[in-house]
């Protein structure tokens, strides 16, 4: 008896604690990573990338993942901006408050014709050197931008 | 024993996350205050923060002459709906594909115009299309309803998928990673607006015209192909 309830009691925490999804997972580990702007502990955390790509600035380069690209220069050992494809839920923007919401966000309206059903805003989070947009009828915020954060 | 009790919590988190996209006869309801208020029985209830979650669509395909929602468009003015008009709509709905006809609205809406020639238009956060007068003039009103019902309809899809859509349409990032940019060729103008658009625009040819969606964009095209034959028989 006293066994069962424990497992009904594991169960239940098991079933209250944060889902566990790759991609929040991913963007929470890349804002890390940023703000330690270390390219040798970025690769520890997320492995040999699965293409390398020189790019035309010398000593940088475009290290891709599954989901996201970041640019690094392995010469500095710094990672310097990351776009990640962000698809996760019904409401990516209220997804992205529930992990974010308490830096200070930075929205801003964007133009869009008056006879579309849309309302599209760039969000900053300069604390965190996130940055992105989303239309507030349909949020799915599709990039998230990546950079050194902004210290206070 | 001892083991097993302690492993259960640490296999559930294992589990793949629970889907967070919505079913398609559900909208999804945002994160909201709930005011206080009296059960029937006289309980007196405290208002409370209610997490987001997704709803079943009650009624299917909900005909509506007017909404709760407000819905951006100084020009967009709700009528009423004739019973010719909702006949006419409703047989394109019969006659969707089989995986687009499995989605319900939430609210099937009329007005008069959105200050375009633009027939229709969907909110896909709550699964409501509205549809206008140049509407019922067209000549490819299916082809109109399938674009709508897409932008639904994307929302369903994976990350992976919808960033292979992404990648073989041709949206990318700059080198600096700092800027997307759409496809420089898009298969329809409007498409660079977003890559839902884009999707939908994508749904919409390949059944109007499959051969123009293969010549323009082949790789696009075995895309399509593959992702309504995996939704066709799930």
């Amino acid at each position: 008896m006293k066994a069962l309830f424990m497992c009904l009691v594991l169960i239940a925490f098991a079933c209250t604690a944060p889902l566990v999804s790759k991609t929040s997972d991913t963007i929470s580990e890349l804002v890390k990573a940023h703000q330690a702007g270390d390219l040798k502990l970025f690769l520890g955390k997320f492995g040999t990338p699965k293409s390398i790509k020189a790019t035309k600035n010398d000593g940088t380069f475009v290290y891709s993942y599954p989901h996201f690209e970041t640019l690094v220069n392995p010469t500095k050992n710094e990672i310097i901006t990351t776009s990640t494809f962000f698809w996760k839920s019904d409401d990516d923007y209220a997804y992205l408050k529930k992990l974010f919401g308490q830096y200070e966000w930075i929205e801003k309206p964007l133009p869009s014709p008056s006879h579309e059903i849309s309302e599209v805003y760039s969000v900053e989070i300069p604390e965190i050197g996130v940055s992105f947009e989303y239309d507030r009828y349909a949020p799915k915020i599709t990039w998230i931008f990546i950079s050194k954060p902004v210290t206070k | 024993m001892k083991c097993l009790l302690t492993s259960i919590p640490l296999i559930m988190l294992l589990i793949p996350g629970f889907a967070l996209a919505c079913l398609e006869n559900q909208i999804y309801v945002r994160e909201h205050q709930v005011a206080p208020y009296v059960r029937v029985d006289q309980t007196p209830v405290s208002g409370y923060r209610r997490n987001g979650y997704c709803r079943d669509l009650d009624i299917e395909n909900y005909f509506q002459d007017n909404s709760s929602q407000k819905i951006k468009g100084s020009s967009l003015k709700l009528k009423k709906w004739s019973e010719a008009e909702k006949k006419i709509v409703q047989s394109h709905i019969d006659k969707l594909p089989k995986w687009l006809g499995r989605y319900r609205f939430g609210e099937v809406l009329r007005a008069e115009t959105d200050g375009t020639r633009n027939p229709a238009a969907t909110v896909p956060y709550t699964k409501t299309i509205i549809f206008f007068d140049p509407f019922f003039k067209s000549k490819n009103q299916r082809d109109i309803l399938i674009h709508e019902v897409s932008h639904i309809a994307v929302w369903d899809l994976d990350v992976s998928a919808a960033e292979e859509f992404a990648a073989v349409s041709g949206w990318s990032t700059n080198e600096n990673q700092t800027k997307r940019f759409p496809p420089t060729n898009p298969i329809k103008a409007d498409s660079v607006k977003s890559v839902t658009e884009d999707f939908a625009n994508h749904i919409e040819i390949y059944y109007s015209n499959e051969g123009i969606l293969r010549k323009h964009n082949p790789k696009a095209h075995e895309f399509i192909r593959k992702l309504v034959l995996q939704k066709e028989n799930p």
